[in-house]
Order: structure tokens, then C-alpha cells, then sequence
């Protein structure tokens, strides 16, 4: 498989995308476009024809860089039932790793938990990998997502602009979102990932 | 090299535009960042614009579907950062 051009820029973002989830999903998405690299998800694509894992595995293979949040292990509201999607998708990304060829092996990943060692209790089989906590705050989800970046970066290229800078910009970006919906007509609470995308680059086009 | 225009800052805060990859390179200096990319996209005339950030990175923009046309969510950002 030919390496695709923007493989080393792009990320693949796995993550929960509910409501309670939201803040810490639009500050990981802030932060990678921020640092100069291109967020990936399944929620970029609208064809709801194609086979959700067919567009999973695609996303991977095109991502040399991927952060998973596996942190969401309450059951759902609906069902009360746990959702799977998240451990399924890393598991996923670890293959492609470990049994891709060529650029995949080159292939970096940030895993994500609420607390340090809580992964134990759930998915004992990834213990070895580096599991950050982000205590679900977005400062230090922030924080760990950029200094994992800057830590990746060549020396040929520019460190990353400091954690603090990232963080004020994105919280100047997020007073100033209610009034970008409401400029354009659409729901902030129910901003749909591609228009928040759209909006978070254009930010940071004038701004950052 | 297809000729580009890039929008960067310059060691003393201004933010510069600049044409690269072609045969000139002449520079045009402004004071803001939403001053030099309004100007880059004025003049692109068929160039691809490329944004630095203030620290250099160059920002990727996804290809996203969005609900909106871009020019109508672009001017929505540029009228928020204007009242910031």
C-alpha cells in the first residue's frame, strides 16, 4: 500500500462523542490544528452508505499519529449496555502497527484514560503501552496532547507554541463560538464535528 | 514550484506575505495576522495561500462538508474576532 501524502500530518481522533464529552473532543481537536497537523474522524464523513469499520480502517491507514480516549465505560442511557467502539478502534490501531507494512509500522499512538491505572480494571491487555490521564479536564488533556507532539516534532522544525498560549487561545475561541453559530444560523450545543472543524481552523487561520 | 503564497510572522511581530516557490519575492508587512491572510487571500489569484502560526507550524486545513457555504462560516469568525 502507497503511502498516502499527508500521512505524517494526519491524525486519527478516537474518542466518545457525546454531550458530556464534548468540551474535552473540541479541545483535542483545537490543539492538533493548532500544532499544525490535520484531525481525522469518522465523523468527518457524511456517506451514510459506506460501512462504518470500512471507513474506520480506511481513517487509520491514511493517520500515522492516532489519540484514543478510552475513558467512557459507563453504560449507555439507552441500552445499558457498554459501548465498545472506542477499545475496538485502538485495538485496531495497534494492529495496523503491529501487522501493517512499510509506513504503518512507523505508526504513533497517544492513549487516552480518565485516571492512571484505571485501564487495569477494564483492558488489562494494553498495560505496557503509555496511558495518559486526563481527568477529564481539557487544560491537561491540552497539555499532554501538545507535549506528546512536540516531543515527535524534527529538529529541523519549530517547537510547538507553549501549552498556556494553546489554552488561552482556545478558550478566547470558545467565548466567541455562541456568537460564530449564531452569525451563521446553527446550534452550538448541537454543532455538528465538521462545522466546529471548519470553524476551529479558520480561528486559528486569523489568530493563533 | 508551483508559486504559493505564504503567511508568516516576522522576528520583529509583524506578519509578512510572501511569495514563494516563483520568480519574485516580494514581501508585503502588516501589523495583524487577520490583516496579512485577508490580504493573502485577496491576492492569491489562483495560489495556494499557506498560513504559518505564530510559531511557525503551517495549518492544515481538513476537507470537511460543512452546513453552510465557507464564505458565509469564514465571515461569521473573521466579525467575532473583530468584536474580540
Amino acid at each position: 500500500m502507497a503511502k498516502p501524502p499527508d500521512f505524517e500530518t494526519s491524525i486519527f481522533i478516537n474518542c466518545p462523542v457525546d454531550g458530556n464529552y464534548i468540551p474535552l473532543l473540541r479541545s483535542i481537536v483545537f490543539t492538533v490544528l493548532a500544532c499544525g497537523l490535520s484531525p481525522r474522524s469518522a465523523l468527518q464523513e457524511r456517506d451514510s452508505a459506506a460501512v462504518r469499520l470500512d471507513k474506520i480502517k480506511k481513517l487509520i491507514s491514511r493517520c500515522q499519529l492516532g489519540i484514543h480516549d478510552i475513558s467512557l465505560t459507563t453504560l449507555d442511557h439507552g441500552s445499558a449496555l457498554p459501548r465498545f467502539n472506542m477499545p475496538f478502534e485502538l485495538g485496531l490501531d495497534l494492529g495496523a502497527r503491529e501487522y501493517g507494512t512499510g509506513h504503518l509500522k512507523s505508526k504513533v499512538i497517544l492513549i487516552f484514560d480518565s485516571e492512571q491505572y484505571r485501564y487495569q480494571k477494564f483492558l488489562s491487555d494494553i498495560a505496557g503501552q503509555d496511558i495518559s490521564a486526563h481527568h477529564n479536564d481539557a487544560w491537561i488533556m491540552m497539555n499532554k496532547i501538545r507535549d506528546w507532539l512536540n516531543s515527535l516534532r524534527t529538529p529541523q522544525t519549530p517547537p510547538l507554541s507553549a501549552p498556556t498560549v494553546l489554552y488561552e487561545k482556545f478558550q478566547d475561541f470558545l467565548r466567541r463560538l455562541p456568537a460564530i453559530c449564531t452569525m451563521t444560523g446553527l446550534d452550538e450545543r448541537n454543532l455538528d464535528f465538521n462545522d466546529y472543524l471548519y470553524f476551529a481552523t479558520e480561528w486559528i487561520a486569523l489568530d493563533a | 514550484m508551483k508559486e504559493k503564497l505564504s503567511v508568516e510572522k516576522a522576528s520583529n511581530g509583524d506578519w509578512i506575505v510572501k511569495a514563494i516557490g516563483g520568480k519574485g519575492q516580494v514581501a508585503s508587512v502588516f501589523q495583524s495576522k487577520p490583516q496579512a491572510v485577508l490580504y493573502a487571500r485577496e491576492n492569491a489569484d489562483g495560489r495556494e495561500v499557506v498560513i504559518h502560526t505564530s510559531a511557525g507550524q503551517v495549518i492544515r486545513r481538513p476537507e470537511v462538508k460543512t452546513s453552510k457555504p465557507a464564505k458565509v462560516m469564514r465571515n461569521a469568525v473573521l466579525k467575532a474576532m473583530q468584536t474580540k
